[in-house]
């Protein structure tokens, strides 16, 4: 029963959702927008559930004699800056404390996190340009010609680096992220229908 | 009685879902497809043991995937690799780490993991504190995940869903530790992040035969068949379209768009 049930639900949702995006029978239609709407409703109440699993991990982690005290002391930051954004975006959107964690904290945090990716881009590159294969030295080949032909001062000197590396992106590198795009497409679909028809339980 | 434009879409999904059934009774009656090797799904055993040599605890999580959007599939994927792993985990006694962005994601990877450790036999060892939901934000889920990562020390990293702009910095923050990585995503975008800073990466499609290759199950076998019939119909389309364009016809993006 605790797999059969889970599974029917999913058949009969699926199908309605299925033949409502083919079909247009109101009371299918009906049915696909209550369904979708419920499907918001749980989403929001699963976010409870996990904000109350990240408090209590940190709860636990305070009231845990063996932890080590940073942690400790993380925990208590962790706790304290969910409350009072909790607290403060409940009693308004607007209010002064919670844009004031959102605009100083969290979106400065966001920006130097996206900036970090840059030094991330080079070490990866570091390691994955190493001309050890010829995979390898044609993935060289091509980052060469791209970032060439990105440099405004190269393009100077060099017009035709710029048209190589236009033709790269827009040629086999395209041609191979639109294979990528088609293979993937067909794979998501095949997955949504062992899904719908009960025959893929492996998440269950 | 369709929408415009929805026929041929209609009539797709039907042969899609022809090849799959027709494919996976061939299978059952014991034309068994054999499938390609997949390097980074042979690699899973070899990365969990060797957490369990190391004493160190593995990684998991199935990136920006939600369960109510376009990125479903994918997370599905995600978490059948999470199910497998887990039991393997349960299995060694690994301790295994999983950080989720998503609150639906988060309740259901929850269930996951705690299948796993009931299909190993193992449910006491199952500790729902290790498996995280920091924030649905994105770099604050990111930063939880390579904090987990460096404090843990972990041994491997799985990394299977849908990634975005984070894929590079969890594939990095795996790399300077020096761990096994495994990826995957069907995301065009960041698999050559993946591919660049993992030691195995399954590429798109992919991740939505980890089922099929894990259990061997001969009726899965025949659907990933299907699906490679569906692609070279989709492949033979788009050559005589390009050649039918090429000539100056619009015959198959007229039909396409019926």
């Amino acid at each position: 029963m605790r797999t059969e049930v889970p599974v029917a639900i999913a058949v009969i949702s699926g199908f309605i959702i299925l033949i409502a995006h083919f079909f247009n029978i109101a009371p299918i239609q009906a049915a696909a927008t209550h369904l979708q709407d419920w499907g918001i409703l749980i989403a929001a109440f699963a976010i409870v559930v996990s904000a109350a699993n990240l408090l209590m991990v940190h709860i636990g982690r305070l009231s845990n004699q063996r932890e080590e005290a940073w942690k400790k002391v993380n925990s208590v930051i962790v706790i304290g800056l969910f409350l009072a954004t909790a607290v403060t975006g409940v009693i308004s959107r607007d209010h002064h404390v919670f844009n004031w964690l959102y605009d100083r904290i969290m979106l400065p945090l966001g920006v130097t996190f996206v900036s970090m990716n840059m030094f991330y881009l080079v070490t990866a590159a570091f390691r994955a340009f190493r001309a050890q294969s010829l995979e390898a030295s044609l993935l060289l080949g091509a980052g060469i010609i791209v970032l060439l032909g990105n440099a405004p001062v190269v393009e100077a000197f060099v017009p035709w680096f710029s048209k190589a590396a236009t033709w790269v992106m827009g040629a086999p590198n395209m041609a191979a992220q639109r294979g990528l795009m088609i293979g993937a497409a067909i794979g998501a679909v095949q997955t949504g229908l062992r899904v719908i028809c009960g025959l893929d339980r492996s998440y269950l | 009685m369709l929408p415009e434009g929805r026929l041929f879409e209609f009539l797709y999904l039907i042969i899609i879902g022809f090849t799959m059934f027709y494919y996976s009774n061939q299978a059952k009656k014991g034309k068994v497809p054999k499938i390609a090797r997949l390097p980074a799904l042979d690699a899973v055993d070899e990365a969990v043991g060797r957490c369990a040599e190391m004493g160190k605890p593995l990684f998991f999580t199935v990136g920006s995937s939600e369960i109510t959007d376009a990125s479903t599939a994918q997370t599905l994927a995600g978490l059948t690799l999470m199910k497998y792993v887990a039991t393997l985990a349960a299995r060694y006694d690994v301790p295994m780490w999983v950080v989720n962005r998503y609150g639906a994601t988060h309740v259901v990877a929850m269930d996951v993991v705690k299948q796993g450790y009931l299909e190993a036999g193992r449910p006491e060892a199952f500790k729902p504190e290790q498996v995280l939901f920091f924030s649905s934000e994105q770099f604050a889920y990111a930063a939880g995940c390579a904090g987990i990562m460096h404090r843990e020390q972990v041994g491997a990293a799985f990394m299977v869903g849908q990634f975005m702009a984070e894929a590079l910095y969890l594939a990095e923050s795996a790399a300077a530790l020096d761990c096994i990585s495994i990826a995957g995503t069907a995301r065009a975008t960041q698999l050559h992040f993946f591919v660049a800073a993992c030691d195995y990466t399954l590429i798109a499609e992919e991740i939505f035969v980890i089922s099929a290759y894990l259990t061997q199950d001969p009726a899965q076998l025949g659907m990933v068949r299907g699906g490679d019939i569906c692609k070279v119909i989709a492949t033979i389309l788009i050559a005589v379209g390009a050649i039918s364009a090429s000539l100056g016809s619009d015959i198959i993006s007229s039909i396409i768009s019926k």
